[in-house]
């Protein structure tokens, strides 16, 4: 037996040899890319390079990054990044707030896109191929990755094997290896521009559900609160922002109204504005959306403009952005 | 816990080396402690209901062999095994429609929501098959229940088989106590050739297939036609894959398990298909329903052959699902069977004037076809979706693709990989039935131990593990898990 397993040992050898170079070349390569999982690698580059110091950060999910922080600086003038995490709920939310405090100094005020979806139970990990370059041992990415089904312990611990069955990882690590890739970012300064074309998602979603009721988690319910009590502690000053909706997608979530009740809510709580663009004239209208909940590059310019202007407005009336 | 998930494959690893480092006298508790904790981590609840399932089944062996009314026993365990069965199997199809109709409000598939019925398939043609054993005197009843149970839940073969027989399995056990540096070498390379099977091959077929039945109303013409093709590959690769990593992994541990493939594609006629095909659970069917039934039905004479034959096959087809589509799917098995028993003179007149390749190949693929359009009744949700999936094929025009239609290969290159590895493995089987002293000399070269051929070996195995590895996260579910 004792042969069988130096045998064995020496077979695996080359294995176990290999595991922490190839996982260095792969994540090394892989956070070049300027493209893959919708620029993403952009943003955790910057966090991580100490390059996130704005007065002013975007923080939500997908319907964040069309909130162009360049119309935020020339309006406010002041300096602001967006942290806008695609197609993900809170705790990656607040996953990515964490690593930036852990490497970059707190922002003056932070501006919260929030959704229906924000704080719900069972959101997948979209995306998730973002986190791989950049979890490897990091405990806050355990801690708040660990409610999705994607990632196990050894994926945190044992070099490589979070890029299991990666294709599009391996794949565009390689491609970034190579001496003719030429890196075009999707991202400016977390910021995206979407020209896309009206989808059919919505009337999908309705054909299979009719009608969605999104259940609030209640453990992202208790982070929320944290974070908000976290930033009152360090005089951040939060703005929550509900940005268009299109009516129709309004209309497929049932319990819309309690949602932004709870909003509503936290608010009060933590005297923070709340920007409800619920019944803006540009939900009504299918022209500004590219789906029921995402703002295409006509409605995202729009939008940002207008938000810049309640803010100014609101700011000229409450002073709730001290610094400006 | 997907069993081809590194964290499948890690604590595997991780299980041998503790197996054959305790005292061998525990090594039967530490895999019957694995199995529990493995379906325990599927569901707790499960794990109490087959423990109840075990017990009742370890007693009524006993009471069917020492009992005066051991007949009456023996009709109690099956009862208690066929009413589970259909509670929490079939309820929704058999039973909640006629408390429905008859004005009971009570939801009976509830139940399979608390225990998910996870392997229930499997375990209750075990556990029959064991009664069946000890009733017509095949063998004794298992008097430790430790090995019993572990006959039950023994995880390799839990989630989808094979189906093991009490006299093949528990003998086994008592000589579970030796290391066989051999057992060891051919799981680990069983499980291997099991893995590239599943994530390699039948990962990248379900590409095609498994989109058509999901959007059959975009799907027609010439997308029908090669699901067609493609179904009999995915289910093998896919199902063959599984079986590998079961075989291999209880291998390791020192369990030879039942065999459930045997170059199917080969055989020549639907009858011959079955032999090779699922083999543990036909020949299940075979042992404990066909035998049995045309033994009772030899009243009449030729025709018990042909009852015998619709009674099997029609339970082999429900025993898949509770739909019509699976009856269906029985039914038309039954049918070729019997058509080839029946016509077997004519067909040999016919084809003795054509040359022995041609009359192999027309056979083959004959066959083949047969099993690809009778998958449709398998992979279609109901009876419904099986007749839109034929009546598409009235439009048989050669659409161009859109990017729309259903099929999408994404990653061409990828494709290209799995579906060359899936030739290799087809062209391996037929070299070793229709070429084997080809297939012996590469065989035997294979098994040498000159430094190249071993180099040569060596760089195969990390091959495959890389395209494992490579291949390895999508995230698609073995077919054979659902039943």
């Amino acid at each position: 037996m004792k042969s069988f397993v130096i045998k064995s040992l020496v077979f695996l050898m080359p294995v176990f040899i290999l595991l922490y170079p190839l996982d260095l070349y792969i994540s090394k390569n892989l956070k070049e890319s300027g493209t893959f999982v919708t620029g993403e690698f952009m943003i955790w580059n910057d966090i991580y390079n100490h390059k996130i110091n704005q007065d002013i950060l975007l923080y939500g999910a997908s319907r964040a990054i069309y909130l162009n922080p360049s119309i935020f600086e020339d309006s406010l003038k002041t300096t602001c990044y967006n942290l806008g995490i695609n197609g993900l709920s809170f705790p990656h939310i607040y996953l990515r707030h964490r690593e930036l405090i852990k490497h970059n100094k707190w922002p003056k005020c932070i501006i919260l896109s929030l959704d229906s979806f924000s704080l719900m139970k069972g959101v997948n990990l979209f995306n998730s191929d973002q986190f791989l370059p950049y979890m490897f041992g990091n405990e806050n990415f355990r801690q708040y990755l660990k409610k999705v089904n994607r990632f196990t312990i050894f994926d945190y611990y044992v070099p490589l094997i979070r890029y299991y069955g990666r294709r599009r990882a391996i794949q565009e690590a390689v491609k970034c290896s190579l001496p003719s890739y030429i890196n075009m970012p999707l991202r400016y300064r977390g910021y995206m521009v979407l020209e896309m074309d009206w989808t059919d998602d919505l009337s999908v979603a309705q054909d299979s559900l009719g009608q969605m009721q999104v259940i609030n988690d209640h453990s992202s319910l208790a982070l929320f609160d944290e974070f908000l009590k976290e930033c009152k502690n360090q005089n951040t000053q939060v703005v929550f922002v509900n940005t268009p909706e299109y009516i129709e997608g309004q209309l497929f979530i049932k319990n819309r109204k309690e949602i932004i009740d709870t909003y509503t809510k936290f608010s009060e709580k933590y005297d923070i504005l709340f920007l409800d663009y619920s019944n803006d004239k540009i939900c009504y209208s299918r022209e500004y959306f590219y789906n029921s909940q995402h703002l295409n590059n006509l409605g995202a310019e729009l939008f940002n403009n207008k938000l810049v202007s309640d803010l100014k407005r609101e700011n000229k009336q409450h002073k709730f952005l001290t610094d400006f | 816990m997907e069993i081809t998930s590194p964290a499948f494959i890690i604590l595997c690893v991780v299980s041998v080396f503790v197996f054959y480092l305790v005292d061998p006298k525990y090594r039967i508790l530490l895999l019957t402690i694995l199995s529990a904790g493995f379906i325990g981590s599927l569901n707790v609840f499960l794990l109490a209901y087959i423990i109840a399932y075990a017990l009742i089944n370890y007693y009524i062996a006993f009471k069917i062999k020492d009992s005066h009314q051991k007949v009456n026993f023996f009709k109690l365990g099956i009862f208690i095994n066929l009413i589970q069965l259909i509670l929490l199997k079939y309820s929704t199809f058999a039973i909640d429609p006629i408390f429905n109709l008859i004005g009971i409000r009570i939801e009976l598939s509830k139940l399979s929501e608390i225990i998910l019925p996870i392997g229930i398939s499997y375990f209750t043609l075990q556990g029959i098959g064991y009664l069946i054993n000890i009733k017509m005197g095949w063998e004794k009843p298992e008097s430790n229940f430790l090995h019993f149970f572990l006959y039950i839940v023994f995880f390799p073969k839990f989630l989808s088989g094979p189906i093991e027989r009490s006299n093949h399995f528990l003998p086994q056990l008592r000589s579970l106590l030796i290391f066989d540096r051999q057992n060891i070498v051919v799981g680990f390379r069983m499980m291997l050739s099991g893995l590239v099977q599943k994530v390699v091959v039948a990962n990248q077929l379900s590409l095609i297939v498994t989109p058509v039945y999901d959007k059959l109303n975009s799907s027609e013409g010439w997308m029908l036609i090669l699901v067609i093709i493609a179904n009999p590959l995915y289910l093998y690769f896919d199902f063959s894959g599984y079986t590998n990593i079961a075989l291999g992994l209880a291998r390791i541990f020192g369990v030879e398990l039942l065999p459930n493939f045997n170059k199917p594609f080969l055989s020549e006629n639907v009858t011959g298909f079955w032999k090779r095909f699922h083999m543990s659970l036909s020949l299940w069917f075979n042992d404990y329903v066909f035998k049995q039934a045309s033994f009772r039905l030899r009243g009449y004479k030729s025709f018990a052959s042909v009852i015998a034959v619709f009674i099997t096959w029609f339970l082999f087809g429900i025993w898949h699902g509770a739909g019509w589509n699976f009856m269906v799917l029985g039914v038309i098995q039954a049918i070729a069977i019997i058509y080839e028993f029946y016509t077997k003179k004519q067909r040999y007149k016919v084809f003795s004037r054509l040359s022995p390749f041609l009359k192999k190949w027309i056979g083959r693929i004959i066959t083949y076809l047969f099993f690809g359009v009778s998958l449709v009744f398998f992979f279609s949700t109901d009876l419904k979706s099986s007749v839109k999936f034929f009546s598409g094929l009235k439009s048989l025009a050669l659409e161009i693709p859109s990017t729309t239609a259903p099929i999408i290969i994404s990653d061409k290159i990828s494709f290209f990989i799995a579906l060359i590895i899936m030739i290799g493995f087809l062209f391996m089987e037929l070299l070793s039935v229709d070429h084997d002293r080809i297939y012996q000399r590469i065989d035997n070269l294979w098994k040498s131990n000159k430094t190249r051929v071993m180099l040569l070996r060596y760089s195969i195995y990390y091959f495959a593990i890389a395209l494992v590895f490579y291949f390895g996260g999508m995230q698609s579910e073995f077919v054979y898990f659902q039943f």
